[in-house]
């Protein structure tokens, strides 16, 4: 039990950055200082705490945060360091065997803001969903996947974007037109962010109009990729979103991988489990703009 | 699916590619891990040991790798004066137990044979301070810290059962420690703390149990 209290003081440090605790020992006539980074904590907690846990998998988020190229650095800098890169390796590799052993299954690593929800939610009541937030996720559990439904579901995702993000992304627009007129973009957004990811991408990619594509379907098609990053060059920006209802396979990723690597296009892929996963964010009152980041983070480094 | 592709999938690491950075841009042939960052110059002893016990435990080494890195890593030890006898510097300096339990830690996961991690475990229980705790390298009793603590509690745990009574009285010693060190209320220590408690139960458990096992095996035999 005192274990378990020490653990909820413990999970406390997470919430304004990731804590780090040097050792100093100044008595030394050499001084000798040492720095320990949280995310190999693990190793300590992995036998008392579930892998799939807020608590363990914020260990983890440390170390896909704060990766840097192929190790990692207890102090920021820009180049990995060796023992802290091998006890990264050494932490992921245990967690990934924990998570086989409980057989956990996990669609995604959560985002930090999501986990450390997660974790105060363990220790107080969950707040009921907002009438809008039930409302959504209700009307998803209704829609069937196929054409038939394909309108609705571009309703759907253009309401649950001005959900997420109605502070910054403005004036959506339904079926707005290329200027010669042949193609049809399902859903655009004015990107009126002033700071944050949003207005860097705006900067970094053109966005100022946001391209959101829908597929009410289960499977992504390469041509609903092709069609999609046809709409971006000069005009529309280089980063669209592509809503669908299940995950994409490796087919997909590589695709997406092409696109950036040839012609620079980002195409964040975004199903249902991730939506959901979104409203609930919002809805407690978190930015799920860090898990965007996230999903642009995971692309931009997979072509690495 | 495999681990790696569990890891590349949820974080985006790369293990293979990790493996890889340490083996060929970390290490030097001959001499062991760099301290710090693949381009500088000075090799250490804790570095190649966290290196090789992360490497050994999370992917295959070929059985000439295993050789090299033992190798490497015994031309740290010390083995002039008897009182040093088996113990490991940090770099150069004075032998430290942490990098002396992570050596050992690290010999054992290479799959060393018992006679050369023997003589590591005996240092650090001879170097042991009657509160549980271990020193920071070249000071006296009284700046044991739970950190020191750490490495020395896992090799002793992992040796427990031939160390009999030794080890057992050691790791009783260890449970004291962490009821009476400095770090007992920090909550950055609590992962730390629960963990030593958590070897030091295994042990006694272990320790309850096996008689138990061979008493059952014997009469089912006889």
């Amino acid at each position: 039990m005192s274990g378990l209290l020490s653990f909820a003081t413990y999970g406390e440090l997470f919430d304004e950055d990731w804590p780090t605790i040097h050792v100093d020992e100044d008595w030394l006539p050499e001084r000798f200082s040492m720095v320990q980074m949280c995310g190999s904590n693990y190793l300590h907690l992995r036998r008392m705490v579930r892998p799939d846990g807020p608590l363990a998998l914020l260990h983890i988020r440390y170390f896909a945060d704060e990766r840097i190229g192929n190790g990692w650095n207890d102090k920021r800098e820009d180049q990995p360091k060796t023992w802290a890169t091998a006890l990264g390796t050494l932490t992921l590799h245990r967690w990934a065997h924990d998570l086989a052993r409980v057989r956990a299954t996990l669609r995604r690593l959560p985002t930090r803001a999501e986990l450390l929800t997660q974790l105060r939610s363990g220790n107080q009541p969950v707040p009921n969903a907002s009438r809008a937030a039930r409302s959504l996720l209700r009307t998803l559990a209704e829609l069937q996947p196929g054409r038939a439904n394909a309108t609705k579901y571009q309703h759907w995702v253009r309401d649950v974007f001005m959900f997420l993000f109605g502070d910054v992304l403005k004036e959506p627009r339904l079926e707005s037109r290329t200027l010669s007129g042949t193609l049809r973009r399902d859903i655009t957004f004015r990107n009126a962010a002033e700071k944050g990811p949003w207005f860097d991408w705006k900067l970094q990619y053109q966005i100022e109009p946001l391209v959101i594509e829908c597929k009410n379907t289960e499977t992504l098609m390469y041509d609903d990729l092709r069609q999609t990053a046809s709409y971006l060059g000069k005009r529309m920006g280089h980063l669209a979103i592509l809503a669908c209802r299940k995950n994409s396979g490796n087919d997909v990723s590589e695709m997406l991988n092409v696109l950036v690597t040839n012609d620079e296009k980002y195409v964040l892929v975004v199903n249902d489990d991730n939506l959901i996963d979104w409203i609930r964010l919002k809805d407690s009152g978190e930015d799920p703009t860090d898990a965007v980041a996230d999903l642009y983070r995971s692309l931009r480094e997979g072509v690495q | 699916m495999t681990t790696s592709s569990v890891i590349k999938r949820l974080t985006g690491a790369d293990l293979d590619a990790t493996r890889e950075f340490l083996r060929k841009q970390c290490y030097v042939e001959g001499r062991g891990f760099l301290s710090q960052y693949p381009d500088q110059g000075r090799v250490s002893c804790a570095t190649a040991a966290i290196c090789v016990y992360a490497l050994s435990e999370t992917g295959p080494l070929a059985q000439q790798e295993k050789d090299e890195f033992q190798r490497v890593l015994l031309a740290f030890r010390r083995n002039l004066t008897a009182d040093h006898a088996g113990a490991f510097p940090r770099t150069t300096g004075d032998a430290g137990a942490w990098t002396t339990g992570l050596t050992a830690l690290a010999l054992a996961s290479l799959g060393a044979p018992r006679r050369v991690i023997q003589p590591s475990v005996d240092w650090l229980l001879r170097t042991q301070a009657p509160n549980g705790g271990w020193n920071f390298p070249g000071t006296d009793a009284g700046n044991q810290r739970l950190i020191y603590t750490f490495y020395p509690t896992l090799i002793l745990a992992r040796c427990r059962r031939r160390l009999g009574d030794r080890g057992n009285k050691a790791l009783a010693r260890v449970s004291e420690f962490l009821n009476s060190c400095d770090e007992r209320e920090e909550s950055w220590w609590a992962p730390l703390r629960e963990h030593l408690r958590l070897d030091r139960r295994s042990a006694e458990i272990s320790a309850n149990v096996r008689p138990l096992v061979i008493r059952y095996v014997w009469g089912a035999l006889r």
